[in-house]
């Protein structure tokens, strides 16, 4: 190397040091003893005073820093010790099984589940053992080898490992874990263990099964409706295109009864999804009122008297115990549920079978009875298997079910969400082959003495004098709707005239002498101006009849908020669409009642 | 570039150091066309008489500063005066003192003297291959002034050396030009021409404070907040005792590294300067900047030498990559806190040096309360830094 003294050494010998002091080193070499001049006392003083000086710097710096290293251990330790509560209770708190192993696969700490897992008590007790005889006296030989080989790959490949996996304990329990592997390593990137993470994952899954059995419910629930709704739209449209093209009377007839009758299939349909709609998402208000629980029983079973007799099935009252008749609850709800029930156990009875109806008076505390009502039948029964899916929305017992005897498979859930919302519960007892008993409770206000008759009230035939001299204004933006009001008033003496929009119904009102028009049938959904909007303009017209006139919502949205939002607009009653002849005919007389002459 | 190192321990009696160390360098090198010598002696000594000696005697200017213990091949030396001369055909050495840096502005000071070791001849971005300086102890401004001005008016041009040191007694440490002592003025030497340092910078600590904090109010080298707590909360929380004498001194242990926003080449260390409790401030040796991690870490011996082993493998590795530069010296600038925490084992970090210095290569070195080093060095420019309780070497 060119350039560097070869020595280097500025007089000295590598690895002999000169000596501070040390006498008679002119230019670098050692002199012999005989050859030192004579020693300058004063400076070799001077020397040694500077060396003292020296060591005194030396000890006051290490003094310091001993007495601060002292303090940072104490601190240190203290520290320590905060540190290792919190890693106590980290562990004592962590869920799942966890525990880190070393590279011989030796059982370093671990969860306080593992802990009690294994069966030990302090997890000291298990720090050192050998993974797989820690594991092999839980769980099965097998795994606890495939285990330890999993955690060596992790550690030699520095790769994580992720599964879940059924674990078997050798107690005969099986659980769904999932399993993490991890490489355990510190900065330098060095593997010095691996921690092990199992998490009981058995409920998600479980829940995750039910997810996608639900939801295949769901998909089998589409598909069946699809088939539920087009039968009967397929015969309306059918039927339709014959009556079209026939002259024939009596075939004309015949179509219509058909058309009739599968239109009020359809709306059956429709009813019941959104009944369990509006039940499941608790948008279903309950009309509470009193009535005689006797007589709305014999109105439910006239109704489904002639069913019954078509299939030749015997249905009737087996048992009344009611002490306090008179109840204060929601009727068409009671009646929903009971029609469901018995409709059910005269549909899955054989001919010649009978079907009782049981009711009792379980309990009457203060002002407020439980009944009980079971409806008992001798038709096909039910699996405990199937029993157990029954009240489930979308299922019935089987697709076999669903195919022979129709139906949505709502039918149970709506009638359960039905019952709880009476404050009761629903049962089943059944025996497949030998038939079924679906009971049901509900809680309410009773008392003795009747007092106003019960709910159904036949809607009395029109006839032209019932709104003689009445005036109303048809709204709807479908042409076929305005008709259909038209003909099915046509007998009853009301005066109707029609507009397509809100727009020309406010113009029409607007223009017309005050108190032309009694009673205005507005349609909620129209393009240009909706009815509510309607509603509203007319109310705020200057004129005596702005307020008077009655005013009833005509809706396919049958949802609550929907029946508010009409009548915040300002409108006295609501219909349902499909119209319903009997109900528009009470609508018009509640609202009539009392308008003498109007004009 | 070829090199010589003497040594002499005739504190009391600059005449006969003069004349050993003069003897030493003649009888081991002859002196090229350029030459300058660079002397690191302990506090004690007249250096402002030997620098004038050693240039009468050598016919070369010679600088230098004080020190706490020097090193040279053999290893550390208490109370010794280190000469190495340095002497080339292809590169030329100019020297410089500034104007007083506790008065007035010390920046310009600093450029005036840079200015004034720049060849009349030299091009106008022409940038010099090493600055060597010797900075003045307690001025009134962060040590990070230094390697700032410098890169600024020379070009990135990569800096080297330290701060003048004593005994911790913060009275004696002076820096020298041939014949002047001075303990407010800084002595540059630049080198021109054929010129290729090479460099290595190290710190190691083996241990950590649980607790960092991002630095949330400091001014230069003033820490007031860390956190949401003072900075003397901040050291008190880990049982240290901030009610000390020295604490310099007393905190040499427990240097704060920082991690700078942005991301450093390598995390700097900061040694405690002074503490303020009436501020619950803490000034540093260096500049803390605001939003920098502040981590306190324990440094003790095993971590000095290491870190002086790591340092040097490196520098090593550079030298066996490049042996068509014909390195031949090391020069070495450790810091006084790594000096005093080897405690009764002072020699370990001189003898890990001397243990890896290949044979025929030159050493000398000094301790510093303030080391200047690039963390980056290519193509001729520095990245340079201000550093606490590291050690720094450079290679010619």
């Amino acid at each position: 190397m060119p350039g560097p003294d070869p020595a280097g050494t500025g007089g000295q010998t590598h690895g002999h040091r000169q000596m501070p002091g040390w006498p008679a080193t002119e230019g670098g070499r050692t002199m012999a003893l005989h050859e030192a001049p004579e020693i300058n006392w004063e400076r070799e003083y001077s020397k040694l005073a500077r060396q003292q000086k020296k060591l005194e710097r030396d000890y006051r710096a290490l003094a310091l820093m001993h007495e601060q290293t002292e303090r940072l251990r104490n601190a240190n330790e203290a520290a320590k010790e905060t540190a290792n509560f919190y890693n106590r209770l980290l562990l004592a708190n962590t869920p799942g099984i966890t525990f880190m192993l070393d590279l011989e696969l030796c059982f370093v700490l671990g969860s306080e589940k593992v802990v009690a897992i294994l069966g030990y008590t302090d997890m000291r007790e298990m720090v050192g053992v050998p993974f797989d005889a820690l594991f092999t006296a839980r769980m099965e030989p097998h795994w606890v080898a495939r285990m330890a080989q999993l955690c060596r790959q992790v550690m030699e490949s520095g790769e994580a490992h992720s599964a879940e996996e059924l674990v078997t304990f050798r107690d005969g329990g099986a659980f769904v874990f999932r399993i993490d592997i991890t490489p355990a390593a510190e900065r330098d990137g060095v593997c010095r263990g691996a921690v092990v993470v199992m998490s009981d994952v058995t409920e998600l899954i479980h829940a995750k099964e039910t997810a996608e059995m639900a939801s295949g419910a769901k998909s089998e629930f589409l598909a069946r409706m699809s088939h539920e709704i087009r039968t009967p739209l397929n015969a309306v449209t059918g039927m339709a295109h014959i009556a079209r093209n026939t002259t024939d009377a009596g075939k004309i007839q015949s179509c219509l009864a058909q058309i009739e009758s599968s239109s009020n299939h359809l709306l059956g349909i429709i009813n019941d999804i959104l009944d369990f709609s509006r039940a499941e998402s608790g948008r279903m208000p309950l009309e509470e009122t009193d009535f005689s629980l006797r007589e709305n029983i014999g109105f439910v079973l006239t109704m489904l008297e002639p069913k019954a007799k078509e299939q030749d099935i015997h249905i009737h009252l087996d048992s009344f115990n009611v002490a306090h008749d008179v109840v204060t609850t929601d009727a068409l709800r009671l009646n929903q549920v009971l029609v469901n029930l018995l409709s059910n156990a005269v549909k899955f009875s054989h001919a010649g079978g009978t079907v009782r109806l049981r009711v009792n008076e379980f309990e009457h505390v203060g002002d407020s009875s439980i009944f009980r009502f079971d409806v008992v039948d001798e038709g096909i029964g039910i699996s405990p298997q199937q029993a157990s899916r029954l009240f489930r929305p979308f299922e019935q017992a089987n697709v076999g079910v669903a195919r022979t005897y129709g139906g949505t498979g709502l039918g149970l859930a709506i009638s359960k969400n039905l019952v709880e919302m009476l404050g009761g519960e629903i049962d089943l007892d059944s025996r497949e082959g030998e038939g079924s008993t679906f009971g049901f409770t509900i809680r309410c206000p009773a008392k003795a003495e009747t007092s106003e008759p019960g709910p159904a009230q036949a809607a009395a035939e029109l006839s032209p004098e019932d709104f003689a001299g009445k005036r109303g204004l048809v709204v709807d933006d479908i042409a076929i709707n305005r008709e259909i009001i038209r003909e099915l008033l046509a007998d009853s003496g009301l005066e109707i005239e029609t507009a397509a929009s809100g727009k020309e119904a406010l113009e029409a009102f607007s223009r017309a002498p005050e108190h032309y028009y009694d009673i205005i049938l507005m349609d909620i959904q129209m393009p240009e101006m909706d009815g509510c909007t309607a509603t509203s303009a007319i109310r705020a017209l200057p004129r005596a009849d702005a307020g008077d006139v009655r005013i009833v919502a005509m809706t396919a949205n049958v949802l609550q908020e929907d029946v508010n939002r009409a009548m915040d607009a300002g409108m006295d009653a609501y219909l349902n669409k499909p119209i319903e002849v009997d109900n528009m005919v009470a609508i018009l007389r509640q609202q009539l009642a009392g308008q003498g002459g109007g004009r | 570039m070829k090199s010589a190192v003497a040594i002499s321990y005739e504190l009391d009696d600059t005449a006969v150091a003069a004349r050993q160390l003069a003897a030493a360098i003649r009888e081991k090198i002859d002196l090229a066309a350029h030459a300058v010598g660079l002397l690191y002696c302990d506090a004690d000594t007249d250096g402002a008489t030997l620098t004038g000696a050693l240039k009468e005697a050598l016919g070369i200017e010679v600088a230098g500063m004080t020190t706490l213990a020097t090193l040279d091949t053999n290893g550390r030396h208490e109370a010794a005066a280190v000469l190495t001369v340095l002497t080339s055909d292809d590169c030329d050495f100019r020297v410089a003192v500034s104007a007083s840096l506790r008065t007035g502005d010390s920046a310009a000071a600093i450029e005036a003297a840079y200015h004034a070791t720049v060849p009349a001849d030299a091009a106008a971005d022409a940038r010099p291959g090493l600055l060597w300086v010797c900075c003045p102890y307690g001025m009134p401004f962060s040590g990070d002034r230094y390697p700032e001005v410098l890169s600024r008016v020379a070009g990135d041009a990569p800096v080297m050396r330290g701060v003048a040191s004593d005994d911790y007694d913060y009275e004696r440490a002076r820096t020298f030009l041939s014949g002047a002592a001075y303990d407010d003025a800084m002595v540059i030497i630049s080198l021109w021409g054929g010129v290729q340092p090479a460099f290595s910078i190290r710190h190691v600590t083996s241990r950590f404070a649980e607790r960092i904090r991002r630095v949330s109010s400091a001014e230069g080298n003033v820490v007031y907040t860390v956190g949401d707590e003072s900075f003397i909360e901040y050291l008190e929380s880990f049982g240290l005792d901030t009610q000390v004498p020295d604490p310099l001194l007393a905190f040499t242990s427990y240097p704060m590294m920082l991690t700078r926003e942005g991301g450093d080449e390598v995390p700097l260390m900061r040694h405690i300067l002074e503490l303020d409790h009436a501020a619950g401030s803490g000034a540093f040796v260096g500049d803390v900047p605001v939003g920098a991690l502040a981590n306190i870490c324990l440094v003790n011996k095993a971590d000095v030498v290491e870190a002086c082993r790591e340092s040097m493998a490196a520098l090593m590795a550079e030298l066996e990559s490049h042996p068509e530069r014909g390195y031949s010296t090391v020069l070495c600038i450790s810091c006084c806190g790594r000096a005093m925490i080897l405690g009764t084992e002072g020699d370990a970090e001189g003898d890990v040096l001397a243990s890896m210095l290949p044979q025929g290569m030159a050493l000398a070195g000094s301790y510093c309360l303030g080391e200047i080093c690039p963390t980056f060095y290519a193509d001729g420019k520095g990245v340079n830094r201000f550093h606490n309780c590291s050690i720094t070497l450079c290679m010619l």
